[in-house]
Order: C-alpha cells, then structure tokens, then sequence
C-alpha cells in the first residue's frame, strides 16, 4: 500500500516536524533540514513532501500567525498524526533491527 | 518586475489550494534575502517559482477549460460557415482576394528563399569569400570578379589565416569542343557567358563541396590532365555514370581522362559548369590565365581585420608589373554567399541579381496580400453592423467581451484557413508557369520546414487576428441595448478610415499601373532605339581565333558566294558583343599620356557590313595597302582627343611602346569619322570608339566572329546555305550563330522580366481592389434600398441615383490616384537613372493610368448600381 511506505525525504520531514512542533511550517523546516543535516531543500520540494505527508494522514495542519514578513499571509503550521506518530516509531524500530543484525553493538 | 513576473507564474500554474501558503513561504525567505540585494533576491525567488514547478504543485491540467470551450469553439465555426453561405458574395470576395494575395506571396517567398540561399550549400560558406579587384586604368574604374591568378597562392603563403585557396579559369570558346567517339560536343554556351568547362586547382574541393558520385575528388582534382564532369554529360555523353578512365578530347586542349563524376551543381549556386578540368594552374607557367576568380577558404574564427589592407600590399609585390602600366589595383575579400545578390561585377561567372528586383518582389507581394486583408476587413465591417442584434442577444445571454472576441476571431479565421488552402492549390498549379518564368527550380517543399511552416502560420493568424478584431474594435462602446436595436452603426472614424483604406488600395494599383506603363515604355525604347547602325539580318558566327586567318578568309569568301548574302567580315569584338580595349597615343599628346578607348580590329569590309554612317573621311580600302594601318573613329573618341570632326582626318595615332602592334608599325593615320552608334547597350552611354584593321602581327588578337548581312528575307534557306559552306570548310566545328537584334534584345533580359512581372502584380492588384470595391458597392446599394426608393418616389431621376451611388467611390479613387503619382514618379524617376539612355516620364502616363483604373471600377460597379437605381421603388418600400 501506497500509505504505508515513506520516502527518505518525506521521513526527515516527518522528524522535523515533529521537533518544531508549534513551529513547523515551510521556511522553519527548510532551515532546521539545513541546519542539522546540511542539505539544501528547494521550499517547494518541501511543500510537495508535506502536503503528500498530509494525504497519506501522517500529518495535520493548521494556520498560524501572520507575520508581516509574509505579505500579511498567515502561516500553515503542520503538526503530526497519531497515525504519524505510529509511523515514525515502525521506521525507527524496522531500522534498529537492521543494523543490530549487522553491527549487533549499535543499541 | 521580476519578482512581478514570477508571482504571476506562480498564481498561473500553481494549484490553488497551496498556492497561499508557497506564496507565504516564499515571500519569507524573500524578505531574509532582500538584505543582500534587490535585485540578486527578485532573481533567486524567480529561480524559486521555476524550480517549484512539480508536478504535485502544479495546478492539474484536467482540459477542464478546453473541454467547456470547445463546444463554444465548434458552434462558432458552425456560425462562421453559415454567415459565409449566407453572404456568400462576400465570402467569395474575401477568400478569392486572400487565396490570390497568398499565391503570390507564397510564390514569391519561394523566389526570395532560393535567391537568399546562394552557395549556402558549401559545408564552409560562411569561411569562403572570393577576391574581387578595383581596378583604376587611367581613371576608369571599375570593379571586376577576377585577381591576378597569382595572388590567391601569395595570400595563402603569408597570411596565416587562410587555410585554402580555389580558382577558377574560364577557357576559350574555340576550345569547348568535346570529341568522344568520333562524335563532336558543342559545349561552348554555358550556364553563363563562358561555357560549360573551366580549369580548376588542385584545392577546389577542400574549399567548395560537391557531391562525388564516381572516383574520389581528392585524388582527381590533384591527377594531372583529368576531367571531373557532372552527372547530366555523364549521362549525355555515355548514358552512364560508371565512366571512370574514358577520355574526352577537348579541341585545342588536348585529351583529359575522366577521373570522377560529380552530382549536378544546385541551381542556386554562382558557379554553373559540366567539366572541370584540372592541372593548368599547377603548371610551371600559370601565366597562361593572368587573371583568374579566386577564391580563399579562412580558417575557422579567422577574423577579417585588417587583412584587406594586407592583400593591397601583397597584390602590389606579386604583380608590381600593372602598376608600372598605369594599372591600379585594390581588393576586396567578398563572401561567396553575396556574390549572386551583388550586381555590379565584371566577369561574373553566373549573371548576378540586382537585389533590388528581389526587393521590388516582396514588396509589391505584401502590398497585393494587404490589398486582399483591407477587402476582409471592410466588408467584416459592413457586415457587422448587420449582425448586430446577434452580438446584442450573444451579450445579454451573457456572452462576454473576450467570447465575442473569440467568436471574431474564429470566424476570420476560418475565412483565412479556406484562404489559405485554397491559395496554396493556387500556387501549386501556377508553380510550373512561375518556374519557366523564372528559370528556376522551386518546390513548395522547400518551405515545408519548422521555420516556414511557422512564418506561415503566424501570418494567417496575424490577418485572422486583423481582420476579425479590427471590426469590433471600433465598436468599442457599444452596449449591448444599442446593438439590440441595431443602433450599431459605424461612427465617422469607421467611415474614414474604411476610406482611407480605399484610397490606399486604389493608390497601390494605380502606383503598379503607372510603373507597368512606364517600365514598357522604357523597354519598348531600349529595344527600338536607333543604335546608329542596322541590327537587321545580320547574323553572327562565332570563329576560332586560333585558325590561320587565311583559312577564315576562305569561310569568309565562301558565305559571301551565297548569293543572299550582302557582305560578310571577321572582327575581333563587336557590337552588342564584347569590344576590345585599345591603347594609344594620338597626335598632340606625349608618349606618356597614353588613352584607353574600347575599340574592335576587324577586315575591311567591317564598316560596309554594319553600313555605320561615315560624317567625315573614307571607309577602308583594301585597294590601299596603307590603309590596313589606319584608323576610323567615332564622334566621341574625336571629342575625346579634343578634335574637330572636319580637322580629325589626317591625324596620326601611335601605339605606346609595348602596344599590341610587332614590328615596324608604330601606328596609322584615322582616315574617317562615324557618327557615334551603340557599340554597347543603353545601360551605358556611347564612349569614344576605334576601328582597326586586324593584323595578323598582333599579339593574342584573334578573330572571334563572322558577321554576315544577309538581304533576303528567307533567313532558313540563308542558313542552310551558309551551313553547307561552313561544313565542307570547318568540318571538325559545329557552326554556331546567333542573330544580332537577338544578341541586342538579350542584354535587356532582365527590365523584360520586370515589366513582366510589375504588370502581372498590377493586374491583380487592381483586381483584388476591384473585387472589394464590389462588395462595398453591393453593401452600400443593400443599405441604401429604402433610400433609394423614396427617392425615386419623390421624382430623382435615374442618373441622380447613379451619381449619388458612385460619387463617393469616385473621390476616394481620385485621392488615391493623387496621392500615387508622386510616388511612383519619384520612385521610376530614380530607376530610369540607372540607364544612360531613357524615355522621359510622361505625365500623361499618370492620367491615363487615373483613367483606367476609374473605367474599371465604374464597369465593376456598374452593374450593381444599375440594378439598385432601376429597382421599382414599391418593392423595397413595401413593408409585410
């Protein structure tokens, strides 16, 4: 099924978001991918990744604040779904148990 | 304006739901960046917009908006091809009008391509240019094809830019005689004025590219004494091309063995040929062609800078002889793709174009297809006021402003597509007639290119675009209650410029018109002009010039035993042919002041035969010994030499020091004077002119023609007879003739072509103005029947009714007129210029053109306004 697998990119976006919590919109994700992991995202490879996420129900967004460094446009702040929740913690384990098979002193 | 552009991008393609938010985060990051710069950030957000273009953002194409039009679209063809039933007068004038204005510019879009795309065919041609020369002699100029054979070697030596050279050297008429098998080929009139062979180097193939079909021309073009012939004497000659190792025998030249076959040189190049022969320039003494078309292949990204000056100098130290004689050289490298388009050189190989035919084409093709687009749009004009309560229901059914655009726009175009299609069959069928016309080999695939393909599309959508929008916006403010109740009448703006448009139909005729006239008329003059001399039954034979004069003599006496024929002599040149150039001193100058005169050496009997009109002195006399040094000149050479014409007579004339003249013969005494005749065409004016007898002392001067007067008016039993004597005395030589009104009539070839051409665009332009002036005649009358009829009930006699029919249409023809015959005169007025001798614009011209183009339209629309005017009155008042 479709929704059940996640890309690479759609899994740091995932965590991302999870870690900006209140504060996970496009620009602030972009930044955080940035500034943890060095890659350049374009906004709109961003935009595409979150609003399939949020097909998929992994993720739920509302609008926040406007500031006026957008044009007077109000944020869409993205937060995680149970179902993303779940999904985070199956990627985490299925990737645990890999690498104990071939390194058994990752922990 | 940047960032303008990108956010409309963005609000074009992207899906609605997101674009909000994009919008926002691009604006953020936009703001960060504007720190570092406006401008670098504008870009970086345009960069942005590009590279978010992802299939998941981008507004989905579902054809939602073609679907909901394209039911829309389909019923407003469906209209547009009922209204063109319904009018179908008018339809019939604008398709007919617009198929023939696309013909010709089709048609002559072809021409102008194939002319533009001359030796574009060589792999290097943007790298090859040719070596054309200035040459001033005595303060002649003139400009000249040719170099010095030797100079293109020099240039390839020390300039590092050129990376090859190629020549070209003609080869005597006398000389283009084939034998293959015992069978003799006449190949001396060629593609231009040289024949159909010429001696090539050993480089011509790394700098011009030909196709080899047999044997390899690399190894051919460098094998002494080889023939490279084409395709079509491949196939002439052994009706194969498998011809490798046979050998043709040239008359004079000597056996060459074929060692490749080429495919046929394309028609668009300026280098027309059937053999190339090869060695001759490789020899120990290239002297033999002093002068050569030479041409040098650059090395690629080799600029031109500098080099011109350059070639002058290396010009001057290779052959510092033509200075010494007074010969001043310059030089021009030309590139080989100007050279057909570049009249106005001597010696070309191909008679080059005037551009300014080329011009004069595409010009009056666009005016005849702007003649056909006004017709479309006066008459859309006219029928949009009819239609108006269909715009007024179409808007408040709620139809709008940009619908009832498309609706225009479909429907001209439609128009426009019968047009086309219609015009297009057109142009097939008139291709073979417009090929003969213009000696060339067109195809309509030629423009079947992207390229073409899209020029033509964009013009058809352009006068679609015209035609239908045009209409409707000078309906501008029209409401759709306005248009309910048919107010939609043109307001005066409307009606001024539909009358500008008229003039300006009728002015493009007339200007055509006149111009025909005119061009005829100069025609008609060039070819009856009194040449000062009889061009009548006398006929031309070529000789070779290296047989023994005696044995000319022999033909010569022969053809004079025929008993038609008046008198007979050999000459070196000769009228409406090429003269010679002679170099003299006459009496009462130094030997350094010598002159150059064109002149002819001929036989005694010269002056007799052309029957040249003697105001002083004697004809030659072969009973004077004496006389075979002596001279005749013409009215201009004795002005030249500021002589009287009585006084001339008696004068000495000297040759320099190293003049044609060997032994004791320093010169002669001029024993009469003729009255100027033209010796050339009317292009130039009658220069100073010499008669010499011919000697057979003179160096390299032989005779080339046999001209025989003939006073019967049987020419063919003449020639047969003439023929019979040639035969049994020149058997190894097929006779080749010419007549010399023909030769003279040959030299206004190309004002034949245009005078043909201007009056077959004028005939059509005048009927595709008188076509629209139909249809506006047809709408007027329809519009003005209640009118009419009251009128008439009220007691206006029929002529009244005529003339307030007509008048209008009369003026506008008038103003038009006015307003073309400065035009045209200034414009004919500068091409006349270009002949020494030329009719002078007779204004009366101006008024028979007006005249004729106001009879044409009255007998257009004659009829209609007859039928209108003679209408009972009751039928098109009575109200049911």
């Amino acid at each position: 099924m479709k929704g059940t697998f996640i890309g690479e990119l759609e899994e740091l976006v995932l965590l991302t978001s999870a870690f900006l919590a209140n504060e996970a919109y496009g620009v602030a994700i972009v930044a955080e991918i940035k500034a943890t992991t060095g890659r350049e995202v374009n906004i709109g490879a961003i935009h595409t990744v979150l609003h399939r996420l949020e097909r998929k129900g992994f993720l739920t967004s509302r609008l926040g604040g406007a500031t006026s460094e957008r044009g007077g446009r109000r944020k869409r702040i993205f937060s995680l779904t149970p179902s993303g929740e779940s999904a985070l913690t199956r990627i985490f384990q299925i990737r645990t148990r890999l690498y104990k098979k071939i390194q058994p002193t990752f922990s | 304006m940047i960032k303008r552009i990108a956010d409309w991008l963005l609000k074009l393609l992207c899906y609605p739901k997101y674009h909000r938010d994009i919008r926002g985060d691009l604006e953020e990051i936009h703001n960060k960046r504007k720190k570092r710069g406006r401008i670098v950030a504008d870009l970086m957000y345009l960069k942005e917009v590009i590279s978010l273009m992802r299939p998941s953002v981008v507004k989905p194409f579902r054809f939602t908006f073609f679907n909901s039009s394209l039911g829309i679209v389909r019923n407003y063809i469906v209209i547009a091809i009922r209204q063109m039933l319904r009018n179908k007068v008018h339809a019939a004038i604008n398709i007919s009008g617009l198929a023939i204005g696309l013909a010709c510019c089709l048609l002559i879009s072809l021409y102008i391509l194939d002319e533009l795309s001359f030796d574009k065919f060589h792999h290097n041609a943007d790298r090859i240019y040719r070596i054309n020369s200035h040459s001033s002699i005595g303060g002649n100029e003139r400009q000249w094809a040719l170099s010095p054979s030797s100079l293109a070697p020099a240039l390839l030596e020390t300039l590092p830019q050129v990376e090859s050279i190629a020549r070209i050297g003609t080869i005597g008429k006398s000389s283009q005689f084939v034998k293959y098998n015992e069978v003799v080929y006449d190949e001396s009139s060629g593609y231009g004025p040289y024949g159909k062979a010429f001696f090539i180097d050993s480089t011509f193939f790394e700098v011009f590219t030909y196709k080899p079909l047999a044997g390899s021309l690399e190894i051919a073009s460098k094998k002494p004494q080889s023939a490279i012939i084409t395709r079509r004497i491949a196939e002439k000659i052994f009706g194969e091309r498998q011809v490798i190792g046979e050998s043709l025998e040239f008359a004079n030249l000597g056996k060459y063995e074929i060692t490749a076959v080429i495919g046929d040189p394309p028609g668009n190049a300026h280098f027309q040929f059937d053999y190339l022969l090869t060695n001759e320039f490789d020899t120990e003494s290239p002297r033999n062609f002093f002068w050569a078309r030479s041409y040098v292949l650059m090395h690629n990204g080799a600029g031109l800078d500098g080099i011109v000056k350059k070639i002058d100098s290396i010009g001057l130290a290779t052959e510092p002889g033509l200075e010494k004689n007074g010969i001043y050289m310059s030089y021009e490298l030309q590139p080989v793709t100007d050279i057909h388009l570049n009249a106005g050189y001597e010696y070309e190989l191909y008679p080059a174009n005037d551009i300014r035919y080329v011009y004069i084409l595409s010009i009056v093709s666009v005016f005849i297809l702007l003649i056909a687009t006004i017709n479309f749009i006066n008459l859309s004009t006219a029928q949009l006021t009819r239609r108006s309560r269909e715009f007024g229901i179409r808007n408040v059914i709620g139809a709008g402003r940009g619908q009832i655009m498309l609706q225009f726009f479909i429907q001209s175009l439609s128009t426009t597509m019968i047009a086309a299609i219609i015009g297009i069959l057109i142009s097939i069928f008139a291709l073979d007639v417009f090929n003969q016309f213009t000696g060339k080999q067109l195809s309509l695939s030629s423009i079947a290119t992207w390229q073409g393909l899209s020029v033509v599309a964009l013009m058809l959508g352009a006068i679609s675009f015209v035609t239908g929008l045009y209409p409707l916006a000078i309906t501008n403010s029209a409401t759709p209650i306005s248009m309910l109740k048919e107010e939609l009448k043109p307001g005066s703006t409307t009606d001024f410029l539909r009358k500008v448009m008229v003039v300006f139909q009728f002015g493009i005729s007339v200007t055509l018109m006149a111009a025909t006239f005119i061009i005829i008329q100069q025609l008609h003059f060039l070819q009856n002009e009194d040449l000062g001399f009889n061009t009548d039954q006398i006929l031309l034979l070529s000789v070779d010039g290296k047989v023994p004069v005696n044995r000319l003599n022999a033909i010569k006496h022969g053809v004079q035993q025929v008993s038609s024929v008046q008198w007979a002599t050999l000459h070196s040149g000769g009228p409406g042919k090429h003269t010679n150039v002679m170099v003299m001193v006459p009496e009462g100058f130094d030997d350094k002041t010598t002159h150059r005169i064109d002149g002819i050496y001929a036989d005694f009997d010269f002056v007799k035969t052309y029957g040249f009109k003697l105001i002083a002195g004697r004809d030659f006399n072969p009973a004077l010994p004496t006389d075979s040094l002596n001279f005749i000149l013409n009215r201009s050479a004795v002005r030249k030499f500021g002589w009287e014409v009585e006084e001339a007579v008696g004068r000495k004339i000297n040759y320099p020091s190293g003049g044609p003249a060997r032994g004791p013969a320093k010169g002669g005494t001029v024993i009469g004077v003729t009255e100027d005749f033209h010796y050339a065409s009317l292009h130039n004016e009658i220069g100073p002119f010499m008669i010499g007898i011919h000697s057979s002392n003179f160096r390299g001067l032989g005779f080339s023609f046999l001209s025989v007067k003939t006073h019967s008016s049987n020419i063919k039993e003449t020639l047969t007879r003439i023929g019979s004597v040639w035969d049994d005395l020149e058997p190894n030589r097929p006779i080749n003739y010419s007549f010399l009104d023909q030769s003279y009539a040959n030299q206004y070839r190309s004002e034949e072509k245009l005078s043909q051409t201007i009056s077959i665009f004028a005939g059509l332009a005048i009927f595709i103005a008188c076509l629209g002036l139909l249809g506006l005649v047809l709408f007027v009358t329809q519009e003005k029947t209640k009118e009419i009829g009251i009128r008439k009930v009220l007691g206006a006699s029929l002529p009244q009714i005529i003339v307030l029919l007509t008048t209008g249409f009369f003026k506008l023809i008038l103003i038009g007129n006015i307003i073309a015959w400065p035009v045209t005169y200034i414009f004919l007025k500068d091409w006349l210029e270009g002949f020494a001798y030329h009719v002078d614009i007779n204004l009366l011209v101006f008024v028979f053109a007006g005249i004729s183009t106001v009879i044409i339209a009255a007998l257009t629309i004659g009829y209609q306004t007859l039928v209108a005017a003679l209408s009972n009155p009751v039928n098109s008042l009575r109200y049911e």
